[in-house]
């Protein structure tokens, strides 16, 4: 009963984040697509497009920065609950993904 | 930057296609959408491996959603496979990077050919009751079929296999910017007992992780075009999200038969395209 309550609290917590940050992601593009379709003359949402990060206007860059972080905040979750309920060995797996995915997003940051 | 309003009518068509398909079979959508956009879009392949991987991985993202939220996905499972998944993924782009866009076009047709030709032959073998038989042989699993509505249980066999095979997924993820669910499938499916539908909602999972390594890699030597992204990620979330709700409906030998017609089709035209052979004008 422990194991299927830790379980569910794991699969209910990345459940959530992944929700958010995919409809975040996809919120961002839309938004992004439709303001370059209709609103190229307005100052405000011009001012948004030439705000570049990274090379990529800044919709765009939220967009790809939410769908960055679902992954990492999922192997991040899944550390924890796995370090906490014992299981060292999926914990220690996680961890070292998700720290060679940080080191390749460092890499184009620097 | 602008992107002409039908150009980006279509690209959002075909990723809606290729997240239904790639979400329905496990596949990340990346099996579809690559070929789409250097065959229809005349896309330089290496491009359309970038874009490619953030399909995938909203796709990944998207039909996990359900199949989480379904009891169906291993998620531990996912976490040894993930490691030798992610180590492969980085070799597989920094290789692509390296290759010819005709050489690499080859590479990818004769890769689905194989992954096709060897589903078949398998399929023919396969019986249902291999399960059942090896139930008390491994570590127990179990997931709720909702076509039965039952719970099903499953022993999870050959985990030092698994976790080896998972990397040349991964090689395969990197290289070719699909989600390595044709590799990951297959391996959980055939080699560690892992029932059809939960070693496609596990795949699902895990391939967010080798799409983004992918990604990062590509972004990072500029073969992602920003401009495109919008209708990519609009495109292949609706599509997963539809693609998703079906497959815990459809009949398993059913899903089988579609992701062995699908990729051999992908799989010839694409050795085509590079070699330069033009079968089909569209």
């Amino acid at each position: 009963m422990t194991v299927i309550n830790e379980k569910n609290k794991v699969e209910n917590s990345i459940l959530k984040i992944m929700k958010l940050l995919l409809i975040t992601s996809v919120t961002m593009s839309m938004a992004s697509v439709l303001i370059e379709v209709n609103f190229m003359d307005q100052y405000i949402i011009n001012a948004m497009l030439n705000t570049s990060l990274l090379g990529i206007d800044l919709l765009k860059f939220l967009a790809i920065l939410a769908l960055f972080m679902i992954p990492v905040i999922r192997l991040s979750i899944m550390a924890i609950e796995f370090y906490k309920s014992g299981s060292y060995i999926n914990g220690v797996t996680e961890s070292v993904v998700l720290i060679m995915i940080l080191v390749l997003a460092a890499r184009i940051v620097i | 930057m602008r992107v002409e309003l039908l150009f980006f009518v279509y690209i959002l068509s075909t990723s809606f296609i290729a997240g239904i398909i790639g979400s329905l079979l496990g596949l990340g959508g990346g099996i579809i959408l690559v070929p789409a956009l250097t065959i229809l879009f005349d896309m330089p392949i290496h491009e359309a491996i970038g874009l490619s991987f953030i399909g995938v991985l909203v796709n990944s993202s998207s039909s996990s959603l359900v199949y989480i939220k379904n009891g169906i996905t291993d998620i531990r499972l996912s976490s040894i496979l993930e490691i030798g998944a992610a180590i492969g993924s980085i070799i597989g782009a920094y290789t692509a990077l390296l290759i010819d866009s005709n050489v690499l076009s080859i590479i990818f047709g004769i890769v689905l050919g194989y992954v096709a030709i060897d589903m078949y032959r398998k399929t023919r073998t396969m019986k249902e009751n291999h399960i059942k038989r090896e139930l008390n042989s491994g570590e127990e699993r179990e997931y709720f079929e909702e076509s039965t509505k039952k719970m099903v249980k499953y022993s999870l066999l050959r985990k030092k296999e698994g976790i080896i095979l998972s990397s040349v997924g991964g090689i395969f993820a990197g290289l070719l910017g699909v989600g390595g669910g044709v590799i990951f499938v297959p391996i959980m499916n055939r080699i560690m007992n892992v029932p059809i539908k939960v070693a496609i909602a596990t795949s699902s999972f895990m391939i967010g992780v080798t799409s983004l390594v992918g990604m990062l890699i590509f972004f990072n030597n500029g073969f992602i075009d920003v401009r495109i992204i919008s209708p990519i990620i609009i495109g292949i979330f609706f599509g997963a999200q539809v693609g998703s709700r079906i497959n815990m409906v459809i009949d398993k030998r059913l899903l089988t038969n579609i992701f062995i017609l699908v990729i051999i089709y992908i799989a010839f035209r694409m050795v085509t395209n590079g070699l330069g052979i033009e079968v089909f004008n569209i």
